[in-house]
């Protein structure tokens, strides 16, 4: 009140206000033009080197992978590889330093029954990032459990367990009387018994998103699921929504959806619950929960260094790390879980176990809680387990290379796989059903892979025993169904 | 001028340089670009350069941006021009693309006939010679192609379009794990991938050179 009581009171002197009121504004923008000419020159010429120095990277640690056996040849050696990514230090570097950091570990090994620790020492393998060791067959002739510590000798400053969940282990089964099947090379395709939706590139209602092109690759809708009444649902990330199909194939709506455009994945739960992943790394990756009219129930970071893909089991979602190679609960009904499991094995669905029990003569074996699936080049094994036991074991080779495992799930008391298989000339899926002692179906069908899709969602099956492939062409984007029988 | 008329240049100096940092660090990309802050001083020549140090200056360009034609990023795990228009070099953003990406994490030399090898540090602005096509095909000296099934971590796998590198393959799918510059939406970052058993992929390697396949002479 003073100052206005005051500034009032000067008004009253008529020869100062009008001079100040025809400098004021000179002044004031001479002050804000100098301000402003100031403030960019200084932040343009400092900003960068503030940037500099408040930086943080996370290639700032050290970093262990391992791509744990899980399933492995019974009283056999084992030699277990940890890959060692040391931070980069581009000062030192440039000094001519040489790097502190040299690797070193143990792995500390349980043995199924015992309560007493091995440990084993890991040896670098000489002009490599890699540490090995090799347990011997008494280890390998029981399932077990382990960890490695392996920590940087050259600063002594990291210590990195692997896992890196202190709560969880390792764990590897052996096996010894599975079910094996040799795949030949393939001479023709199966065709699939039905293109259940189809439409061109673009951003239509009727059509779907396809973005890239040179130095990027082409990306096209990431994955597929199931709505409550078996009807389907695309996620078209390119042009942000989730596209629901009626039962005809015919679009019944889109959903717009919060979304990088980054390629993702879907997951639908049995009560109507989405799940979608974003997984750019421009932002950090997330899981949406969003009901089907679309509204978000919750966002989570995923439980995963890379998260590979998503599954739903009894209303659970559970997602797969490429890196750990374990499944881990991150959402019920969409609901945060606070993960404590993480397993190289995924849990059967209820109406699963009950179906396996009946079909594969497994009275007195065990009860089957999981299964767990690996595979390299040269081979993808298969195993139920009930705890620390295998109950059934199944090993699939081939005459060509074997890519990746697209889908591996138990249905109507059978196991169901999709795999890819390869050469130098082509590529194949090849669908395989397989009881506990028969190749009871086998397909081989196109990749349908023209455009980049979530890298295991290509196929899903659903409660009716029915299973789809998401594919792409340069004419556009198809869902196909294939038809085995059986329920899920 | 008075005290009062000194009073009031004083505050409107201090909002005009107010504003102008303000101004001047949320929108450096309007005026300038992310390439502004980058330099195109002389390359170094390298020596030794082993798969380990390729990987390990790989994993910096993590979560930082995507460039069409780009070649430097810093190392904030942030893109610091998101948003620019896909295909187009001009908006000079952070990041590089595949191609771009690779060759630094290589430290190839920029040229398309001359053999060497060099280190372009992360902020120095170099795309180098190699679409992704030539990549795939093998083209200049020190680029190979290589038989998928033997390709091991920092080897890439290329399309006609697009250019991955191994970054580590820990996947019980059996999957790899890449490292690429993917897009504008995805930026550069390590994900889950299948390239080596896709048709439209082939395996390339960077020509030897000191230490990259252990040995040097």
């Amino acid at each position: 009140m003073s100052d206005r009581f005051s500034f009032s009171s000067r008004k009253r002197k008529p020869t100062l206000r009008n001079e100040g009121q025809m400098r004021k504004p000179k002044i004031v923008a001479l002050g804000l033009a100098v301000g402003l000419v100031f403030g960019f020159v200084g932040a343009w010429s400092v900003g960068p080197a503030l940037s500099e120095g408040t930086e943080r990277s996370i290639a700032e640690t050290l970093q262990v992978h391992h791509k744990q056996p899980s399933l492995v040849d019974r009283s056999k050696p084992l030699e277990l590889v940890y890959d060692t990514i040391c931070p980069w230090d581009e000062e030192a570097f440039m000094k001519n330093v040489a790097s502190e950091c040299k690797p070193t570990g143990d792995i500390f090994v349980r043995s199924e029954g015992s309560e007493v620790l091995q440990v084993y020492t890991l040896n670098p393998v000489e002009g490599t990032p890699f540490l090995t060791a090799t347990l011997p067959s008494e280890v390998t002739s029981h399932s077990f459990t382990y960890f490695a510590e392996v920590r940087d000798e050259g600063s002594g400053s990291e210590l990195v367990r692997i896992p890196d969940d202190p709560r969880t282990f390792h764990r590897a089964f052996p096996l010894d009387d599975s079910f094996d099947v040799m795949l030949e090379n393939p001479k023709a395709f199966d065709q699939p018994d039905a293109t259940v939706v189809r439409g061109s590139w673009g951003g239509e209602m009727s059509q779907f998103g396809l973005t890239g092109g040179n130095e990027s690759g082409l990306d096209g809708p990431s994955a597929f699921g199931f709505d409550t009444d078996g009807s389907l649902v695309v996620l078209d990330q390119v042009n942000g929504r989730l596209i629901d199909f009626n039962l005809l194939g015919g679009v019944d709506g889109a959903v717009t959806i919060d979304h990088s455009g980054s390629l993702g994945d879907l997951a639908v739960g049995s009560d109507g619950v989405r799940y979608v992943m974003d997984d750019s790394a421009r932002a950090d990756a997330r899981v949406v929960a969003l009901t089907p009219e679309g509204h978000s129930l919750v966002t989570a970071a995923p439980p995963a260094l890379l998260p590979e893909k998503m599954s739903i089991v009894d209303g659970k979602l559970f997602i797969l790390d490429a890196i750990r190679g374990s499944w881990s609960a991150a959402m019920d009904g969409g609901e945060v879980v606070v993960t404590e499991m993480r397993s190289n094995g995924l849990p059967l669905e209820t109406a699963q176990r009950t179906a396996v029990l009946d079909k594969m003569n497994l009275s007195g074996a065990g009860n089957p809680g999981e299964l767990v699936a690996w595979a390299d080049a040269n081979e993808a094994k298969f195993a139920l387990v009930d705890g620390t036991r295998v109950i059934r074991s199944w090993r699939v080779s081939s005459e060509r290379q074997i890519g990746e495992i697209q889908l591996a799930l138990i249905s109507d008391g059978a196991l169901l796989v999709v795999l890819r298989t390869w050469n130098d000339t082509n590529s194949a899926f090849e669908i395989l059903r397989l009881s506990d002692s028969e190749l009871l179906d086998h397909r081989v069908v196109e990749t349908g892979d023209w455009a980049q899709s979530s890298v295991l969602g290509r196929f899903e099956l659903n409660t009716r025993g029915e299973l789809f492939q998401l594919r792409s062409s340069p004419d556009g984007f198809s869902i196909v169904r294939f038809d085995f029988g059986g329920g899920k | 001028m008075t005290y009062r008329d000194l009073r009031r240049f004083v505050a409107s100096a201090l909002a005009g340089l107010t504003i102008g940092l303000v101004a001047a660090t949320a929108m450096p990309a309007l005026a300038h670009g992310f390439y502004d802050q980058c330099n195109t001083n002389t390359a170094y020549s390298l020596g030794i350069w082993t798969r380990s140090q390729a990987r390990s200056f790989a994993l910096v360009g993590r979560y930082e941006g995507y460039h069409w034609g780009g070649g430097c990023w810093d190392n904030d795990n942030v893109d610091d021009q998101p948003g620019d228009p896909v295909q187009t070099e001009g908006t000079h953003g952070e990041g590089g693309d595949c191609s771009g990406f690779t060759f630094k994490s290589w430290g190839l030399k920029n040229s398309e006939t001359t053999s060497g090898y060099h280190y372009w540090p992360r902020m120095h602005r170099v795309h180098g010679p190699f679409v992704a096509a030539e990549f795939k095909a093998g083209l200049g000296p020190d680029v190979n192609t290589v038989a998928k099934p033997s390709a091991i971590y920092m080897d890439a796998f290329a399309s006609s379009g697009h250019i991955g590198m191994i970054y580590s393959t820990t996947s019980t799918a059996n999957t790899d794990n890449i490292i690429e510059a993917k897009s504008e939406a995805s930026g550069t970052g390590l994900w889950s991938r299948t390239y080596r058993g896709d048709g439209a992929y082939g395996g390339v390697r960077r020509g030897g050179g000191c230490g990259w396949d252990g040995t040097c002479s």
